[in-house]
């Protein structure tokens, strides 16, 4: 009977830490990530993912001139990747998985 | 006056669930029939809930929770201590009034071995609590928007302070992007006045790129996320958009925010 009763204060008091916890603020750290390589002098190969390592698959991934028009509207494939051929002139991709989550890349900092 | 609705909640609930246990109703000189035990014990379980849900709705979801364990840890060791000598008042008390006094039975274990120990614990305890509590503090980092390195700036009509979350470089995320955490706090009331808040490092380009929307009730921050090609002389921008429609920025530079980051970048490029 006492251990049924101390098991049930237990119970209770482990409940109590649980709600608690799950109404304590929690810092996601979800940031969309990118980086992008020449393949070669005409050909360059994006991966877009987040922060923690998790794949993005589906995700816009644009390409865009200096002058704000997009030159290649693009998804990220199954591997989270996209491959693109360079457009002319100066441009920078775009990685958005929604307003508030971009992470962008100049072409000047794709590696080569 | 919101601390002392918070303490008087929390004592009550305390006060009630204690006259729901019979032995502590009996330390308080009462008897409780097992009904009222049971009405006191939702009570006090009511009482303690209403107190975090006061606490939240004073100092937010973060705050509110702590000042409410604050508080319950302190009306719980105080309720101890007066009921155990409220307690050993009424039986002298009694003892005085009463004679012959009630002798302890033969076949009762002998208490005082027992209480002796349980006293010195008791004693460890309260002195290893502050001492503990004591020392967290010490080491715990001053709140970042508060220090001497945050930086005040206006934009707008409002005014607002920028910080890093803490000293250090930023941390390699996944695809080796650096990554840190910064804070940024307006002037009291503003955020109401606004829509959405984002921050990225270098000029954006479009409204499609202002950068990560920042998060928060009064301290507000993200993790930012930085760019290949980003350099010491770099500036953050904010952007606020209001809820008059209005898009305001501000900038301020990199080097002032987080030396260390700045000086990171600069031995990244050599």
């Amino acid at each position: 009977m006492a251990m049924k009763q101390g098991l049930r204060n237990w119970g209770v008091r482990a409940g109590v830490v649980l709600g608690l916890a799950a109404v304590s603020p929690v810092t996601l750290a979800h940031n969309p990530v990118a980086q992008c390589e020449y393949v070669n002098d005409h050909t360059i190969r994006c991966q877009g993912g987040y922060s923690d390592g998790s794949l993005a698959p589906g995700v816009t991934m644009d390409v865009i001139s200096y002058e704000e028009e997009i030159l290649i509207p693009g998804e990220l494939d199954a591997d989270s990747k996209i491959v693109f051929e360079k457009p002319d002139g100066e441009f920078y991709i775009l990685f958005d998985a929604g307003p508030g989550h971009v992470f962008e890349i100049d072409y000047t900092g794709i590696a080569p | 006056m919101k601390q002392l609705v918070v303490v008087i909640l929390s004592l009550s609930g305390f006060v009630a669930l204690a006259l729901a246990m019979p032995k502590h109703a009996r330390q308080l000189g009462l008897e409780c029939s097992a009904r009222a035990q049971r009405v006191l014990k939702m009570a006090g379980w009511g009482l303690l809930v209403l107190a975090l849900a006061v606490g939240i709705g004073f100092w937010g979801i973060s705050s509110g929770q702590v000042h409410l364990l604050g508080w319950l840890t302190i009306v719980g060791v105080l309720l101890a201590w007066g009921m155990s000598r409220w307690e050993a008042r009424r039986q002298a008390s009694a003892g005085k009034a009463s004679t012959p006094k009630r002798r302890r039975p033969e076949t009762e274990p002998a208490e005082p071995q027992r209480s002796r120990g349980r006293q010195i614990v008791m004693a460890l305890l309260l002195v290893a609590s502050p001492a503990v509590f004591a020392a967290w503090m010490l080491q715990y980092p001053v709140n970042p928007l508060l220090g001497s390195d945050a930086v005040r700036g206006q934009i707008g009509d409002w005014t607002f302070t920028l910080a890093e979350a803490n000293p250090d470089v930023p941390k390699l995320a996944a695809m080796d992007v650096p990554v840190k955490s910064y804070q940024v706090r307006f002037c009291d009331g503003c955020q109401l006045q606004m829509r959405q808040v984002y921050l990225r490092l270098q000029k954006p380009r479009s409204m499609r790129t202002v950068g990560t929307q920042l998060r928060g009730r009064r301290t507000m921050g993200a993790e930012l996320a930085f760019p290949p090609t980003a350099k010491a002389e770099d500036e953050f921008w904010l952007t606020v958009e209001g809820k008059d429609g209005k898009v305001y920025q501000a900038q301020v530079p990199l080097a002032r925010v987080s030396p260390n980051t700045a000086n990171w970048f600069n031995n990244r490029e050599e």
